[in-house]
């Protein structure tokens, strides 16, 4: 699944390990969800997407969109 | 809590009983080798590591409660990549000493060859980060 991790977070000048700290996982989890190695849970998702402040949609594409 | 010190409650654990495990196997052997206890008294004494054994599996357990999804999704594949070679290795050898004379293979190996290929396996599914910060 694809997403806009890095360009959310480089928009706010956030490290990986910033953005780990806000959502309470790991470094290596951040990685991997950014670089699409893992797709991480729904509820995992909403935080990421509530940390940013903008929808889930606007972070994560399943490319089965309209 | 955090990964980090989950990961550090359970190697503060895991690597002492892992001692503890060994030294008492040991021990055992030695025991039984020198005819120190009668047989009775050495299927007593086993219950010891026996339950060191099962302390380090709910160790490994409340890890996994702790730590955070992607890293639990790669313990679950470790502990999964561990049973299925125990397994391999039971099944495959077992036919082998029923039908080939093969030398027998003690099952007591299987505990310390499922956490060794669980170990390799944890490392081997461990990331390498790509993209730093």
């Amino acid at each position: 699944m694809k997403n806009k991790i890095k360009q959310l977070r480089g928009e706010r000048g956030w490290s990986q390990a910033v953005l780990a700290e806000k959502l309470d996982v790991s470094r290596q989890s951040v990685n991997a969800i950014e670089t699409g190695r893992y797709d991480p849970s729904l509820p995992l998702a909403f935080r990421i997407a509530r940390i940013f402040g903008v929808p889930i949609e606007a972070v994560f594409d399943d490319g089965d969109g309209a | 809590m955090t990964n980090e010190k989950a990961t550090r409650r359970y190697l503060g654990f895991i690597i002492p009983a892992t001692i503890l495990f060994v030294g008492a196997s040991f021990a055992l052997k030695t025991a039984d080798n020198a005819a120190m206890l009668p047989p009775p008294a050495l299927y007593a004494v086993s219950i010891v590591p026996v339950g060191i054994m099962l302390s380090m599996f709910w160790a490994h357990w409340r890890y996994m409660t702790e730590i955070d999804e992607f890293l639990r999704f790669i313990q679950v594949k470790g502990a999964f990549t561990g049973l299925i070679i125990v397994m391999t290795i039971a099944s495959g050898w077992g036919w082998l000493e029923f039908y080939a004379d093969a030398p027998r293979l003690s099952i007591f190996w299987l505990n310390p060859i499922y956490w060794i290929a669980y170990s390799v396996a944890v490392l081997w599914f461990t990331p390498r980060d790509r993209a730093a910060t």
